[in-house]
C-alpha cells in the first residue's frame, strides 16, 4: 500500500494541515487583484508568487472556490488544435499538466487516456488531417487513423453509429487526458496561499476604479481596495466586468451543459469526441460516464439545464455504445461559456492601463488552466503580453487577425 | 430476521394466490406477484442485500422507497437495479453488485478494517508520487470504483417517448395529491396525476394503516380519481425534473412521457431521514417508514424484536403499528418528541418501554444487527455512557425527522427555509404556477393535508385563469416532527451520514477542519450527497453538521443545488426511438436501379458513384472520361432553389449578396456570392432574372436552408416588399455535361441551345414536353446545361435522357466524379477550398464583390479585407510519373521549415494523366512563381509545379470562376 | 391497436404568393383565411402562410400562372392522412405541440418526427388529420409514421 496512506492512517486527523487558510478581512491595498477564484485565477496567483515573487495578491471569488466553470466542465485536457498559435499554447499547457500533481503535491488524477475526434464525412476527415499536420509540425503527437485502428482501440464502439452517419476515421491524439477538475482549484489555491496570496470567497467585485485611464482599485461587497493591477478571469461573467470599464468585446455568453451517469466498472479507456454527433464522452476514475455536447443554440446568461440536451446526447451515445443504453443518467448541470467569434481566447493587456483580461474561454478553457495562469502572471509582471498569448490579444478583431480555431473546438459551432 | 406474516394485510400489493420463482446469488427462492426484489428477499429471511461502495460493509433494506441504494442488484439483462422498487419477475436471476466472491464472503470486506488508512479525501493525498507509479494505482482504483458492470452484448431497448399536455400536473398521489387532483378536475382543469409507486395511496398505505376512517377516505378518493374523465393517472411514473415552461418528463416502464403543463402542484411529500450513530448502517437498521412500507405493502415484518429511536409522533404511530402486527418493540429511545405527540396510554397498554431524552449510541452485530445500546443524550449529541444499557434485538427502526422532497420545487425557482419548529425546511417562495402542498409544505395532520390540498389547488386555478391568487393559508404543524440534532458522536466513528458514499460524521468534521467548510466544497471533497441517491437521506444531516461547525443557522449554511434527475433514468429511455431525417431526390429510385453507391450529404442521400463496391476508382475514372469525351448526367436536385418575387426582389438580393442584381435583364444570370458580416464566404450560387419582379436563385446543397433563412431574415429586417419561396424539393435538377450534351438535349427541348443564342443565364420552355427551365452550367465542363422541372417531370426527363443518350455514350456520374471534373475546370468548392475564415479575395472571387451598389451584408468588412489579403488559393500540378504517394487534402505547404499553407483539393486527373490541385498559401508565396513543397506522410516532401486554371485546356475565354456543389 | 395511415396523392397543392394573392383567391371563389389559419372550400382548403402568401389545396381551381404577380407555384408536398381516432396518440409520439385545439383551428405548422410539417384537420380530410411535408422527406416520414408504437392507452389529457 502507498506509503503516504500508511502515514495518513497513523497520524491524528486533527494534525492534518488546512488546504486553505482561515478567511481574514480584506487589506486596504494589494499589488494585484485577481477577479475570479476558479482554476485560472488561482493558477495566476500561484505563478505570480512562485515565478515572479509577487505575493501581495488577492483573489476575489464571488461564490466558492472553483464554483464556476472549473467545477462544471467535462475534464478533458488536450492540445490537438488547428492553428499554430493554438497548438503551441495548449501544448505548453499539457507540459505543465503532466507534472502538476507533483508540483502542487495533490493527486489530480491526471490520467492520460488518448483522445479520438471522430470524423463522419470526407469534410471532417480533411479537417482532422489539417489538425494532425499542424500538430505534428509543432511536435505534438496527433495522427489521422482509419476505422480499423479505432476498432482496435475502442472495440466496444459501433463504428456505424446505429445506422449512420458512420465513422470514416479519426484524429487520434495520444496525450489526451482527463483530470479531477475540483482538485485543480484546490491544489492551486493551497499552493498560492502557502506563498502568501490571500483568497477571499463570497467576495464580489461591484466596480473597478480608474483615474486617467489606469486602474486604481476595486469596490467589493466587503469594502474597497486599492491596487495597481486588476486581472479579470471570470469566464461566463466577463461581460459584467468589462461593462464596469465600458470595454467592448465580441464575447457572447451561451450555456454549456454536461451530465454524468451512475458509476460503473471501467469499460471505456479513451476519450471519444464526435463533432458530427455533437458528443464527447469519457469515463472518470470514479466510473461515471462524463458527457457533453455543443453549446446551447442561443445566447443566455444562465446555468439552467434543458431536457432536450440529455435527450439528444443520450440518443447519440446509444448509437455509439449500444450497450450503454442501460446506464442511468444521474445528474445534469450547466456552465456559462464566454464564446468568441474565432473560438480562441482573449488574453492580456487592454486599453485600460493595469487592467488585464483572461476571457473568451468558451468550451476550451479548462485545459488551459496552467498555461493561462503562467502566461497571465508573466504578462502582469512584465506589463506586456507574453509571446504565447500575443495572438489572443483583444485588438485582433479590429485588425481582422482572427485565430481560426473553429474547426478544432471539438463539438464547436 | 425478517419474515412474511401469515396474515394478509387488507391493502397488500402482493397476490398470495400466485407464486414466482427467482434466484439470488444462485439460490432459489419464491415470491409473489407484486413483490419487489427487496420484499421477496426479506420475506425469505435474506437480510444481507449488498455491500457498501467504499468499505464494503454489509448492508440491508433501509428506506424501501429508493431513497438509498443499499439494495442494488444486477441481472444478466440489466444493472443498478433498485431492489426496493423493482417488481419481481418470474425467473429473475438476481445478483449483488460490486462484490467479489458473493455477499457473505466478499473479498473486499476487509477494506472496512483499513478505514483509518482511507480518511476523507485520501486519494487526493496519495498515489501521485512517484509519478511513474500513478497509472498502476489508477488502474487499481478504477477497478474498485464503479458499482455495476455493463455487459457489452446488451442491445438498447429504445422505448418510444410521447408528449402529453394538461392544465395541471399533480405530482404524488397520496392524501394531498389525490385531493388536489380531484379539486382541480372538478373545477374544469385537465389533470395528469403521477405517482412513482405501482398504486396510488402513498403515505395512506404505510403511515395511516391503522386508521379506518383515513383508509375509507383513501379508497373513495382513489375510486373517484379512476372514474374522473378529466384525470389521467400514471403509476410507476417518476417525475424526473422541472424544466422551463413546466416541461416535466415522466419516466414510466413504457417510456418517457413529456408532460407540458400550464401549472404544477407538487404533493411529493417528505423523505425520512436517518439518525446518525455507530453502526447505523447494519442490516436490520432501517427507517421506520421503511418498516411500515414493508409490512403493509408486502406483508413482511422486518424483524421479531425491534429497538426504535424516535423524535416525532410518526415514530410512535409506527411503533404501535408494528406492535399490532406482531413485532415486539423492546424499547424506544426518544430524542425529544413533543409531549403531545406521545400516545402514553397506548404505549403503556402495549407494554412498550420508552426512554425519554435517550438516543441509540450504537448498534451491534456485523452482518445483521443483534443489539443496540441506548443512553441518555444531551443537546449536542453526547451520550452519558455510564447510564447506557444494551438491549438485544434483530431490528432497529429510526423515526427522527424528515426532509421535504423539494427537488422539483427548487428547479422551478422555489425557495425553502429551515423551520425550527418543524425541524425541517419548508417552502418559503414559489412561482404562482408551481405550488407545493401537503407534507412537502410542512403540513402533517391528515385533515390539514386535505385542506392544504384544496387551498393549493384553488391558488393554482386562480393563477391559471389569470386571476388574483388568494393568500397562502397556513396549515402547517406547530409541533416538531424531528430532532434538531439526530446525531450521536462515537469514538470509533462508523456513524454514517451518507450510506451511498460511506461518509461518516468524522469525515465531514475533518473536511471542514481542512478548509472545505462551505456546503459546496464540503460536498465535493467528502462526496457526501454525490452518490446514486444524490443526498436524499444525507444532505439534511450534512448541512446540520456544517452549520454546527460554523456556528451559524441552517439557512445561512445553504443548500446544494437540486438537479434533474429525481431518480436516475436509463439513457435508452432518454434516447427514445431513433429518428434520423433523411432527404431523397426525386430520382432516388432511378439511381438505385443504376447501381448507385449512396453517400450522406447532410440530410440528403446522393450517389457518390455508380458500380460494384470494389470498383470505386475505376468507376469514378470512367464517369469522368464519359463527361470529357461524350456526355454525362448528374442529379443535382439537392441544389438550393429559391424564387424571390415582389417589387423589392432585386433590392433584397442586392442587400444579401455581394453582386448587383437589379441590372440583370430577363433571362440573364450572374454568379452570386454571399458573405457574412465579417466578410467570410458563406455560400455561392446563381441569380437569374425571370421577370420584372421575379428572380430565381440557386444555393449550394449544404447551405440551402441557411441561405433561405438569411434571405427571409434580410427581407424582414429591411422591410422589403418581397417574398422568398423555397423550391428546393419542388424542382428536380439535372446537369447534362460534356461535348455531346447539346446533341443530347436539343431534340428534347424547345429552348434554343445554340451557343450564340444561349451563352448564359436562364431560359423558360419545355423539356420532353414538360414545363422546365434550362440554365447554362459550366461547373464540370465547358459545355453543360442544367434542367429544372417539377418532381414528376424530372423523373420523366431523366429516363428519356438516359434512353436517348445511350447511343451517344451517356453515363450517369456521381459526386466523386463531379469533384474531379470541377477541379479539372479550376472551380472551387465553398467549404472545401474555403474555410471558416476565408474571404472572397483569398478565393479568387474578387470579381464577385461589387462595391458600387448600396449597402450589403459584409460590405464594411470586405472594404477592409480587400487591402489585407493574407493568403490566396493557387493551382498546382504534380509530375505524371511521380512515385511518391499522392498528397492528401490538408497536407501542408512548407517553406523554410515553416507552414506556408495547405492543400485544399487534390485528385488524379484521368483526363490529363497526372495529379492536380489547389492550395491556400501565404500571399508572399502566392504572388511569387515558386514551386510548392508539400509535406506528406512520414515527413516526405513532394514538389508541386504552379499552374494556371482551368487545368484542362480549352479554346475561348475562361469562364468566370464558378463554384457549385 | 394499430394506426390507420394512408398516403394522400390527390390533393393538388399550389402556393400563391405576392401582391394580389388574396384578391386572386376571391376572384376564384375561394375563401381568404386569416394568418396561420385554414378555411375549407368545395374541393379542398386554403391556408394562409403569411402576408399575401397562401397554400391552396384542391383540383380544378382557376389560378393565375407563375409569370406575373401574384405568382402561383406548384407544391409537391408528401401528404399522409391519419384517421381521427388515432391521430392524437400517434402524433403524441412525434409532436410536442398541444394538438387538443387542432380541430377547431384546422391548421398548424409545427414539427413532427424532427421535420417541419403542416397539419390540417377539418372538412375534406375524411375525418382525419392530414400531415404534409417537404417532398424530399416523403420516405422518411412514411417510415416514421408507420413505425409509431401502438400504445395501450390512447388517452392523452
Amino acid at each position: 500500500m502507498s506509503w503516504k496512506l500508511f502515514k495518513l492512517g497513523l497520524t491524528s486527523p486533527e494534525n492534518e494541515p488546512r488546504f486553505f487558510p482561515e478567511e481574514k478581512p480584506l487589506a486596504s491595498h494589494y499589488d494585484v487583484v485577481i477577479i475570479g477564484g476558479g482554476g485560472h485565477g488561482l493558477a495566476c496567483a500561484y505563478y505570480l508568487a512562485k515565478e515572479h515573487g509577487i505575493t501581495r495578491v488577492a483573489v476575489l471569488e464571488q461564490g466558492y472556490l472553483g464554483g464556476g466553470n472549473t467545477g462544471r466542465n467535462t475534464t478533458i485536457v488536450r492540445s490537438n488544435y488547428l492553428t499554430s498559435e493554438g497548438v503551441k499554447f495548449y501544448d505548453a499547457s499539457v507540459k505543465l499538466w503532466e507534472n502538476l500533481s507533483g508540483d502542487l503535491d495533490i493527486n489530480l488524477f491526471y490520467s492520460t487516456r488518448g483522445h479520438f475526434t471522430l470524423a463522419h464525412s470526407d469534410d471532417a476527415m480533411r479537417t482532422m488531417r489539417w489538425r494532425a499536420e499542424v500538430n505534428k509540425h509543432h511536435g505534438v503527437d496527433s495522427e489521422v487513423v482509419d476505422r480499423d485502428a479505432i476498432a482496435r482501440a475502442v472495440p466496444t464502439m459501433d463504428l456505424d453509429c446505429g445506422g449512420g452517419p458512420a465513422v470514416h476515421g479519426a484524429l487520434y491524439h495520444a496525450p489526451g487526458s482527463v483530470v479531477r477538475h475540483d482538485a485543480v482549484a484546490w491544489g492551486y489555491a493551497r499552493a498560492a496561499a502557502q506563498r502568501g496570496v490571500e483568497i477571499h470567497q463570497q467576495t464580489a467585485v461591484t466596480d473597478i476604479h480608474t483615474a486617467g485611464g489606469r486602474v486604481t482599485g476595486v469596490a467589493t461587497s466587503r469594502g474597497d481596495i486599492s491596487c495597481d493591477a486588476v486581472v479579470s478571469m471570470v469566464a461566463g461573467y466577463t461581460p459584467r466586468i468589462t461593462d464596469m470599464l465600458d470595454l467592448p468585446t465580441p464575447i457572447e455568453i451561451y450555456p454549456l451543459q454536461a451530465c454524468v451517469t451512475e458509476p460503473v466498472k471501467p469499460f471505456l479507456d479513451t476519450i471519444i469526441v464526435s463533432g458530427s454527433l455533437h458528443v464527447y464522452v469519457s469515463q472518470s476514475s470514479r466510473g461515471e460516464l462524463v458527457m457533453g455536447s455543443a453549446v446551447d443554440p442561443a445566447v443566455l446568461h444562465s446555468t439552467r439545464s434543458t431536457f432536450e440536451f440529455v435527450e439528444g446526447l443520450a440518443d447519440h451515445i446509444v448509437d455509439m455504445f449500444p450497450f450503454a443504453g442501460r446506464l442511468r443518467l444521474l445528474r445534469q448541470w450547466a456552465g456559462m461559456a464566454d464564446m468568441t467569434p474565432d473560438f480562441a481566447p482573449i488574453m492580456g493587456t487592454t486599453p485600460v492601463d493595469g487592467f488585464y483580461l483572461d476571457s473568451g474561454w468558451g468550451t476550451w478553457g479548462f485545459k488551459a488552466t496552467p498555461i493561462s495562469g503562467q502566461t497571465m502572471a508573466a504578462t502582469v509582471a512584465a506589463k506586456r503580453n507574453h509571446e504565447l498569448i500575443e495572438p489572443f490579444r483583444l485588438g485582433r478583431f479590429a485588425d481582422f487577425q482572427l485565430v481560426g480555431e473553429k474547426g478544432a473546438a471539438s463539438v464547436g459551432h | 430476521m425478517p419474515y412474511r406474516r401469515a396474515e394478509a394485510g387488507p391493502r397488500e400489493w402482493i397476490d398470495r394466490g400466485r407464486t414466482l420463482r427467482f434466484t439470488f446469488e444462485g439460490r432459489s427462492y419464491e415470491g409473489h406477484p407484486g413483490d419487489t426484489i427487496t420484499s421477496a428477499l426479506l420475506a425469505n429471511g435474506v437480510s444481507l442485500l449488498g455491500r457498501s461502495f467504499k468499505y464494503h460493509r454489509p448492508r440491508g433494506a433501509f428506506s424501501l422507497a429508493n431513497h438509498d441504494v443499499n439494495a442494488l442488484f444486477c441481472t444478466p439483462q440489466d444493472t443498478h437495479i433498485r431492489g426496493d422498487v423493482t417488481p419481481l419477475v418470474e425467473g429473475m436471476d438476481v445478483r449483488p453488485v460490486n462484490v467479489r466472491g458473493g455477499l457473505d464472503n466478499d473479498r473486499d470486506r476487509h477494506l472496512d478494517r483499513l478505514g483509518r488508512f482511507m480518511p476523507v479525501g485520501f486519494y487526493y493525498k496519495a498515489f501521485h508520487r512517484p509519478k511513474a507509479l500513478f497509472p498502476y494505482w489508477e488502474r487499481a482504483i478504477r477497478k474498485r470504483a464503479g458499482l455495476g458492470q455493463v455487459d457489452l452484448d446488451w442491445t438498447p431497448d429504445r422505448r418510444a417517448k410521447r408528449h402529453a399536455h394538461c392544465d395541471a400536473l399533480v405530482v404524488g398521489a397520496g392524501p394531498t395529491g389525490l385531493t388536489a387532483a380531484l379539486d382541480l378536475a372538478d373545477n374544469g382543469c385537465s389533470v395528469v396525476l403521477v405517482d412513482e409507486n405501482p398504486h396510488p395511496g402513498a403515505s395512506f398505505d404505510y403511515a395511516h394503516a391503522g386508521d379506518e376512517t383515513a383508509l375509507a377516505h383513501r379508497d373513495a378518493l382513489i375510486a373517484s380519481v379512476h372514474a374522473h374523465p378529466a384525470i389521467t393517472l400514471h403509476t410507476r411514473a417518476v417525475a424526473l425534473g422541472h424544466y422551463a415552461d413546466h416541461l416535466v418528463p415522466i419516466a414510466t416502464p413504457d417510456g418517457i412521457i413529456k408532460v407540458r403543463a400550464r401549472g404544477v402542484l407538487l404533493a411529493t411529500g417528505v423523505i425520512e431521514q436517518p439518525a446518525v450513530f455507530h453502526n447505523n448502517d447494519r442490516p436490520g437498521v432501517m427507517l421506520a417508514s421503511g418498516a411500515q412500507r414493508l409490512l403493509h405493502r408486502f406483508g413482511v415484518a422486518a424483524c421479531r424484536r425491534a429497538i426504535m429511536v424516535v423524535a416525532n409522533g410518526e415514530g410512535y404511530a409506527a411503533a404501535l403499528d408494528l406492535h399490532a402486527a406482531g413485532v415486539e418493540i423492546a424499547a424506544i429511545a426518544d430524542m425529544g418528541t413533543p409531549e403531545s405527540q406521545i400516545p402514553a396510554a397506548r404505549l403503556l397498554a402495549a407494554g412498550i418501554p420508552v426512554h425519554r431524552d435517550h438516543a441509540i449510541h450504537a448498534a451491534h452485530g456485523e452482518s445483521a444487527v443483534e443489539a443496540a445500546t441506548l443512553a441518555p443524550v444531551d443537546a449536542d449529541g453526547h451520550c452519558d455512557l455510564a447510564r447506557a444499557h444494551r438491549v438485544p434485538c434483530d431490528g432497529v427502526f429510526m423515526s427522527v425527522g424528515w426532509a421535504p422532497a423539494g427537488q422539483l420545487l427548487y428547479q422551478a425557482g422555489g425557495r425553502l427555509r429551515y423551520d425550527d419548529t418543524l425541524a425541517m425546511p419548508v417552502p418559503e417562495t414559489w412561482p404562482d404556477t408551481v405550488v407545493p402542498a401537503g407534507r412537502l409544505n410542512g403540513v402533517f395532520d391528515l385533515d390539514c393535508q386535505y385542506e392544504d390540498a384544496r387551498d393549493a389547488a384553488a391558488r393554482l386555478r386562480a393563477a391559471l385563469a389569470g386571476e388574483p391568487v388568494p393568500a397562502v393559508a397556513d396549515h402547517r404543524d406547530r409541533v416538531s416532527h424531528g430532532a434538531a440534532w439526530p446525531i450521536v458522536a462515537h469514538d470509533r466513528g462508523r456513524n454514517f451520514v451518507d450510506l451511498d458514499e460511506d461518509v461518516q460524521l468524522k469525515d465531514l468534521e475533518q473536511a471542514a477542519r481542512e478548509g472545505f467548510d462551505n456546503i459546496e466544497l464540503l460536498k465535493r471533497f467528502s462526496t457526501v450527497g454525490m452518490g446514486p441517491s444524490q443526498g436524499k437521506h444525507a444532505n439534511q444531516n450534512a448541512i446540520r453538521i456544517l452549520a454546527r461547525i460554523r456556528d451559524q443557522g441552517i439557512d445561512a449554511t445553504g443548500t446544494t443545488t437540486a438537479r434533474p434527475m429525481f431518480h436516475p433514468v436509463r439513457l435508452e429511455d432518454l434516447a427514445g426511438r431513433r429518428l434520423r431525417p433523411t432527404r431523397r431526390s426525386p430520382l432516388h429510385d432511378a439511381h438505385a436501379e443504376l447501381g448507385a453507391r449512396f453517400m450522406d450529404a447532410g440530410a440528403w442521400l446522393r450517389p457518390a458513384w455508380y458500380g460494384a463496391a470494389g470498383d470505386r476508382a475505376e468507376a469514378i475514372a470512367a464517369e469522368v472520361r464519359a463527361v470529357r469525351e461524350a456526355v454525362g448526367l448528374i442529379d443535382v436536385s439537392t441544389l438550393g432553389k429559391i424564387e424571390v418575387v415582389g417589387p423589392d426582389a432585386a433590392r433584397l438580393l442586392e442587400a444579401a449578396y455581394t453582386v448587383r442584381a437589379a441590372d440583370l435583364s430577363v433571362g440573364a444570370g450572374r454568379y452570386a456570392l454571399m458573405v457574412d458580416e465579417s466578410g467570410v464566404v458563406a455560400d455561392d450560387g446563381l441569380i437569374a432574372r425571370l421577370g420584372p419582379e421575379h428572380f430565381f436563385v440557386t444555393a449550394s446543397s449544404g447551405h440551402a436552408a441557411a441561405t433561405r433563412r438569411e434571405l427571409t431574415r434580410e427581407a424582414a429586417l429591411g422591410g422589403f416588399d418581397a417574398w422568398v419561396v423555397d423550391r428546393t424539393s419542388e424542382l428536380g435538377s439535372i446537369t447534362i455535361a460534356g461535348p455531346r450534351s447539346r446533341e443530347l438535349l436539343a431534340p428534347l427541348t424547345d429552348v434554343d441551345l445554340d451557343r450564340k443564342a444561349f451563352k448564359g443565364g436562364i431560359r423558360t420552355g419545355h423539356v420532353c414536353g414538360q414545363p422546365a427551365r434550362v440554365l447554362r452550367a459550366a461547373f464540370v465542363d465547358r459545355i453543360g446545361f442544367e434542367v429544372h422541372a417539377d418532381v414528376a417531370a424530372t423523373r420523366l426527363i431523366w429516363a428519356r435522357l438516359m434512353d436517348d443518350g445511350a447511343a451517344l455514350g451517356v453515363r450517369a456520374f456521381g459526386v466523386e466524379a463531379q469533384r474531379v471534373l470541377r477541379l479539372e475546370m479550376g472551380h472551387i468548392i465553398v467549404g472545401q477550398d474555403t474555410d471558416g475564415l476565408t474571404d472572397p479575395f483569398e478565393a479568387a472571387m474578387a470579381g464577385a464583390v461589387h462595391f458600387d451598389k448600396p449597402a450589403f451584408i459584409g460590405r464594411g468588412a470586405l472594404a477592409l479585407l480587400a487591402e489585407r489579403t493574407q493568403r490566396r488559393l493557387v493551382a498546382f500540378t504534380l509530375p505524371a510519373d511521380a512515385d511518391t504517394p499522392l498528397p492528401r487534402e490538408s497536407h501542408l505547404v512548407i517553406e523554410d521549415g515553416e507552414i506556408a499553407g495547405r492543400v485544399t483539393s487534390i485528385a488524379h486527373s484521368p483526363t490529363l494523366g497526372y495529379a492536380i490541385g489547389f492550395a491556400m498559401v501565404d500571399t508572399a508565396l502566392a504572388d511569387s512563381e515558386r514551386a510548392l513543397t508539400l509535406r506528406v506522410d512520414d515527413g516526405v516532401q513532394v514538389r508541386a509545379t504552379r499552374a494556371a486554371t482551368p487545368f484542362v485546356a480549352r479554346r475561348g475565354k475562361r469562364a468566370q470562376p464558378e463554384s457549385r456543389s | 391497436m394499430s394506426f390507420e395511415i394512408t398516403t394522400v396523392t390527390d390533393l393538388a397543392l399550389r402556393q400563391l404568393v405576392g401582391p394580389g394573392a388574396g384578391a386572386a383567391l376571391a376572384e376564384a371563389g375561394l375563401p381568404r383565411p386569416d394568418d396561420l389559419c385554414a378555411a375549407a372550400h368545395d374541393h379542398g382548403f386554403v391556408a394562409c402562410l403569411g402576408h399575401e402568401h397562401y397554400l391552396v389545396a384542391g383540383r380544378d381551381i382557376p389560378l393565375p400562372v407563375a409569370s406575373a404577380p401574384p405568382w402561383c407555384f406548384t407544391r409537391s408536398d408528401a401528404v399522409f392522412r391519419i384517421s381521427a381516432e388515432h391521430s392524437r396518440a400517434l402524433l403524441a409520439q412525434y409532436c410536442g405541440h398541444d394538438l387538443r385545439r387542432l380541430p377547431e383551428a384546422g391548421w398548424l405548422m409545427t414539427r413532427v418526427a424532427d421535420i417541419d410539417v403542416w397539419l390540417r384537420a377539418g372538412a375534406h380530410t375524411r375525418n382525419g388529420v392530414l400531415v404534409g411535408c417537404d417532398a424530399s422527406y416523403e420516405r422518411y416520414l412514411h417510415d416514421a409514421l408507420h413505425g409509431a408504437v401502438p400504445t395501450a392507452d390512447a388517452q392523452n389529457a
